[in-house]
């Protein structure tokens, strides 16, 4: 089976969304959602304005991709009610990528690179990349625990609430959209597609409220 | 024409597929419940974050599930009919996502369901509905409302609850009880064979010649008779009294209300919807008291008492039938009053 060529992606974790279309000629087109519209009424405009402007039928497409977190709660629901929604006919592999290693993309260093974002109620997602690759599982630490961290470079959307003096921020480089589609290109299999799920699952890595205070949390 | 249902507006998951002609009949060829009641016991109510939660799971292969069932496909379909609200936002975001984008791959049209007006007209599944105009009683965990249903799309509301729902009195009686959440089932269940004169519990507003409910007041008489029995001397009877004094409380004033509006309106039909509505009590109250007055009573299926989503197909299919156009934009409405 060839490698997939066209392939959608959406990321919806933190603030406004931002898609891509990668095409069989290598250049993605690129979109992102601005700031005031909420995401239930900005993402399937800006979907189907990337096919539109491609020139390519839903039908044509080759595979999906999710931003599956961790990140907002109902930004990952949306997006991935969404793709459900599109695939529910398509029946198209999904690919899921990673969140935070958009974000670390987005800081453009090939040396390593710390993603740390605000998870409320005390916690921070973590996450540690080079060059698109994890060095580690994503995970979801204390803020306390973050703090104990050894200090290093690290990119951030959100502003972190705990004190990271030691810690150098780098401010991202690219938009998220280019770092989406920049993963997904790495990341696609480039042989068989057809074991990935049909459907995009989120990396909540947090339980709700209610849970944690059942938990005694 | 064909129409998928989509409901995700609370704690149940559904999905159901209609067939309606142009004559007016509908069936409902398919139709799945994902009830979270279950889930949500242990924390003694609707939690709206893992609602959504469980709603994006159960939601896709409910679809396909209920496609494959009524042998229907994508390209046949002539509409998606969704909760749009009222509801949990982040619960209703889930199936109003999911309904747009199958509706834009598909070229389908997607249409915003009122939750609320969709239960008053759930007695037309399966069977006859009223015609117009009829009063409506919509009792559930979060309402408790008298409307009066001039045609679709056309309703005047008569009265409501000042305080807390009928359903929510249930919940909060039951937790005084010691009983797990939902209430209404569970003191149902605890009220068979009680004596439901023994404890006398008000009858709020019943006094007012208006037509609006307040049950927080029997909350607290409930709770004040709860103290009145300590722990170590309450028998298995006494609960079993209690629960059915509650009921019949309950149901006392809603039946009283309930015919007063169609005294007021001179409106002889009456129509009993929501999750409450399922209540066994209720149900032979509102049968008895209008055999007595000579009034047409109507009553869901108990299926299509609780949230479903045949319910809401039929009502875009009415709505439809009605000459209603979708609007150009519309999103999530966690609160959409029922009025027009």
């Amino acid at each position: 089976m060839s490698p997939p060529q066209r392939i959608l992606a959406l990321d919806a974790a933190y603030g406004p969304a931002a898609a891509c279309l990668l095409l069989p000629d290598g250049k993605p087109l690129l979109a992102e959602t601005d700031q005031n519209t909420p995401h239930s009424q900005s993402i399937l405009p800006m979907l189907h304005g990337l096919l539109e402007k491609a020139g390519v039928d839903w039908q044509q497409l080759d595979m999906l991709a999710a931003s599956v977190g961790p990140g907002s709660f109902t930004g990952l629901r949306v997006a991935a009610a969404t793709i459900s929604g599109l695939n529910a006919s398509l029946g198209l592999p999904v690919m899921s990528v990673s969140s935070l290693a958009i974000t670390a993309w987005q800081a453009d260093t090939p040396e390593r690179i710390w993603v740390i974002e605000d998870a409320r109620s005390g916690d921070a997602y973590i996450g540690c990349y080079k060059l698109g690759v994890a060095l580690q599982p994503d995970q979801c630490l204390s803020w306390q625990e973050v703090a104990e961290l050894p200090a290093a470079s690290f990119v951030s959307l959100t502003e972190p609430a705990a004190e990271l003096s030691t810690w150098q921020r780098v401010a991202p480089v690219h938009s998220r959209a280019e770092a989406l589609a920049e993963l997904v290109s790495r990341q696609a299999p480039q042989g068989d597609s057809a074991s990935l799920p049909r459907r995009a699952i989120p990396a909540y890595m947090q339980p709700s409220q209610a849970e944690r205070k059942a938990a005694g949390g | 024409m064909l129409i998928l249902g989509i409901e995700t507006s609370c704690d149940e998951t559904a999905a159901a597929i209609l067939e309606g002609s142009d004559a007016g009949e509908a069936r409902i060829l398919a139709e799945r419940i994902a009830s979270q009641i279950d889930i949500h016991a242990r924390f003694g109510g609707v939690v709206p974050e893992i609602a959504s939660r469980e709603h994006l799971a159960a939601l896709p292969p409910m679809v396909n599930a209920v496609m494959d069932e009524a042998a229907v496909d994508w390209e046949k379909l002539d509409m998606i009919a969704v909760t749009a609200g009222p509801g949990l936002m982040g619960a209703l975001l889930v199936g109003i996502s999911y309904a747009r984008a199958a509706g834009l791959v598909n070229d389908i049209p997607v249409m915003p369901v009122h939750h609320m007006q969709a239960h008053l007209f759930a007695p037309g599944l399966g069977q006859r509905l009223p015609d117009f105009p009829f009063i409506t009683l919509l009792v559930s965990g979060g309402h408790t409302m008298l409307i009066r249903v001039d045609d679709v799309g056309r309703f005047h509301l008569l009265g409501q609850t000042l305080d807390d729902a009928a359903g929510e009195c249930f919940d909060k009686s039951a937790r005084l009880l010691g009983l797990p959440y939902p209430g209404g089932p569970a003191i149902a269940q605890l009220a068979q064979g009680g004596n439901p004169r023994r404890f006398p519990l008000p009858r709020p507003m019943l006094n007012r010649d208006d037509l609006n409910f307040s049950f927080s007041g029997l909350k607290t008489a409930v709770m004040h008779t709860v103290r009145k029995i300590p722990d170590i001397e309450r028998k298995p009877e006494d609960m079993s009294d209690l629960a059915a004094s509650i009921e019949a409380a309950i149901a006392d004033v809603l039946v009283a209300k309930s015919v007063r509006a169609c005294e007021q309106q001179d409106v002889p039909r009456l129509v009993m919807a929501g999750g409450v509505a399922a209540n066994t009590c209720l149900r032979e109250q509102f049968e008895t008291k209008a055999e007595v007055l000579g009034l047409d009573v109507f009553m869901p299926d108990l299926k299509y008492c609780t949230d479903n989503a045949a319910m809401i197909a039929y009502s875009a299919f009415l709505q439809n039938q009605a000459g209603d156009t979708i609007p150009d934009e519309w999103d999530a409405k966690p609160r959409w009053p029922l009025s027009k």
